[in-house]
């Protein structure tokens, strides 16, 4: 790892980001390689979330700096944003595909970023037909391709995953950005997306960056975890090198960004 | 343990609570008006009496209806119907751009959204007759005049409820198609129309009845259609052929809610 070429995938610098009077990121440093594998852990309301937004600008942070790939994203404007954005493929909570389109639409709107003609040519009508194929091959990847004309409404939970997942292919990125990717799944189909998401990542030779809540998941699947607690980053090591105990530390005590100190748990003690 | 006794009981809630002042203000004031409307109307068992005469004479001569200009009545029941359908459908196409304008999570700019929705607004509140009366002076007396009143009128009505339906829209998907690096029109077409085209096709719909009803009236003021023959008929106290005309809007109108109806329940 020494005299690496490549400029790191993700290098944060005193990232700060308020929401209101509520600081929700104070002062977060973080560098990752790329083609690493990284599980960020983190109670509920801890700033991860907020801190995977701010990695392509669906939130603007405050002060600090991100660079995605070497290029320093809070004064990009318009085309240069998109260009970063193309790079960051995003697997969300709740899958967020568009309801009302069929599935191979959804896998097909991954190219959008690509397209010069934005919609026009990702509009399956109209696609190419190269795309078109592509589409169905990234379908086959996640074990899909028979479903391709469903709508997302008529297909399980684990299964639209997948589907965000090939979106995700479509979209060709370098990073991959998973927001709590199986926290509204069954443990069973949880597993199973998490197994599909880390198997195409490693194939594609992609870096990751994860949210999970499952500290067993985060040690099997991670090279590398982070956690955080009340927007900071306060463990980060090796999966294997990391204590247990300061892992279930980030779930205790003040974890909470818009939690005053001194007032820890207090919303736990009977009254 | 304290017993129950030792704290003074609470006063039981008063059956009757008495109106706060501006509650009074509000009654007294309406009350006044709803007098004042009363006896300006200058009603009297006289001119009731006389009324009931005049509605039964009416009756007699418009029953049985006279269907002799029957053709007459279709050809124009026709334009009124074209109408409609061509107001309705421009009303439509410009409602989208409208309503996206308008709407808080697809304008560009929120003095944009204030601008559009106080356009939307001054079309939705100044009745149709009123803009029939306008464009019978822009473009003449005709149905011309009636289409341009009609369209004024749907996006008024339609800009307003899509821009309502597109406000609901969920983030996410929007989201997600941003974050593939998309561009924002991209993005509104991709993920936020097509999540409310059931919902806009339903209360396009819906403003074809609105407008099948608007135009039947618009005639009576010169902007075409079916109103030009009732509104003669009326005055020329033709009242069997004006009931023949009357009677053709009731099937032609229920008819058009019937198909209308119908489809909206497949849709949604």
């Amino acid at each position: 790892m020494t005299a690496a070429p490549l400029p790191p995938a993700i290098e944060i610098h005193d990232l700060h980001k308020r929401y209101g009077d509520v600081h929700v990121l104070r002062g977060i440093n973080l560098s990752v390689a790329p083609g690493e594998g990284v599980v960020l852990l983190g109670a509920n309301g801890c700033g991860k979330s907020t801190l995977l937004r701010c990695l392509n600008r669906l939130t603007p942070h405050d002060g600090g700096t991100i660079a995605i790939l070497g290029t320093e994203i809070s004064t990009l404007k318009r085309a240069g944003l998109r260009a970063v954005r193309h790079q960051v493929g995003y697997v969300f909570q709740h899958f967020n595909l568009v309801p009302n389109v069929s599935v191979f639409q959804n896998v097909l709107f991954g190219a959008l970023g690509r397209n010069r003609h934005g919609l026009l040519r990702t509009w399956s009508a109209f696609a190419s037909a190269e795309d078109r194929d592509r589409a169905m091959t990234c379908l086959e990847r996640v074990g899909l391709a028979e479903k391709a004309a469903a709508r997302p409404s008529e297909i399980s939970g684990g299964q639209q995953q997948r589907v965000a997942i090939a979106r995700m292919l479509m979209q060709a990125p370098s990073i991959v950005v998973a927001d709590e990717p199986i926290a509204s799944l069954d443990p069973k189909a949880g597993r199973e997306v998490l197994e599909l998401l880390f198997r195409i990542v490693s194939e594609e030779g992609l870096t990751v960056l994860c949210t999970l809540h499952q500290l067993d998941l985060a040690a099997e699947f991670g090279q590398r975890i982070i956690g955080m607690k009340a927007g900071r980053i306060v463990v980060d090591g090796a999966a294997g090198d990391l204590p247990r105990a300061d892992l279930d530390d980030l779930y205790h005590g003040a974890v909470r960004v818009d939690q005053p100190a001194g007032t820890v748990t207090a919303d736990l003690v009977p009254a | 343990m304290t017993p129950i006794d030792s704290k003074p009981k609470p006063a039981l809630p008063p059956r009757f609570a008495a109106p706060s002042a501006v509650t009074w203000i509000v009654i007294l004031a309406f009350a006044a008006f709803f007098i004042q409307g009363l006896m300006s109307a200058d009603i009297t068992p006289q001119r009731l009496w006389r009324g009931m005469f005049n509605l039964w004479r009416f009756v007699s001569l418009a029953f049985p209806p006279d269907f002799s200009k029957l053709d007459v009545i279709a050809w124009s029941m026709l334009e009124t119907m074209n109408m409609a359908v061509v107001g309705v459908a421009f009303g439509v196409i410009l409602s989208l751009p409208f309503a996206l304008l308008a709407s808080s999570n697809t304008t560009p700019h929120p003095v944009v959204r204030t601008i559009t929705r106080l356009i939307i607004a001054t079309m939705r509140t100044i009745p149709d007759l009123i803009w029939a009366l306008i464009f019978v002076v822009a473009v003449g007396l005709g149905p011309l005049a009636g289409i341009l009143a009609i369209i004024i009128d749907t996006i008024g009505f339609c800009a307003r409820f899509f821009s309502e339906r597109i406000e609901e829209v969920k983030p996410g998907p929007a989201e997600a198609l941003t974050s593939t690096g998309a561009g924002r029109l991209s993005v509104i077409l991709g993920a936020i129309v097509p999540e409310t085209l059931a919902s806009i096709t339903a209360t396009s719909l819906y403003s074809v009845e609105k407008a099948i009803r608007s135009a039947v009236t618009l005639g009576l003021v010169g902007a075409g259609g079916i109103g030009v023959e009732l509104s003669t008929a009326m005055r020329l106290f033709n009242f069997d052929e004006a009931c023949a005309i009357i009677l053709v809007i009731l099937v032609v109108v229920i008819a058009f809610e019937q198909i209308s109806s119908f489809i909206r329940s497949k849709v949604i």
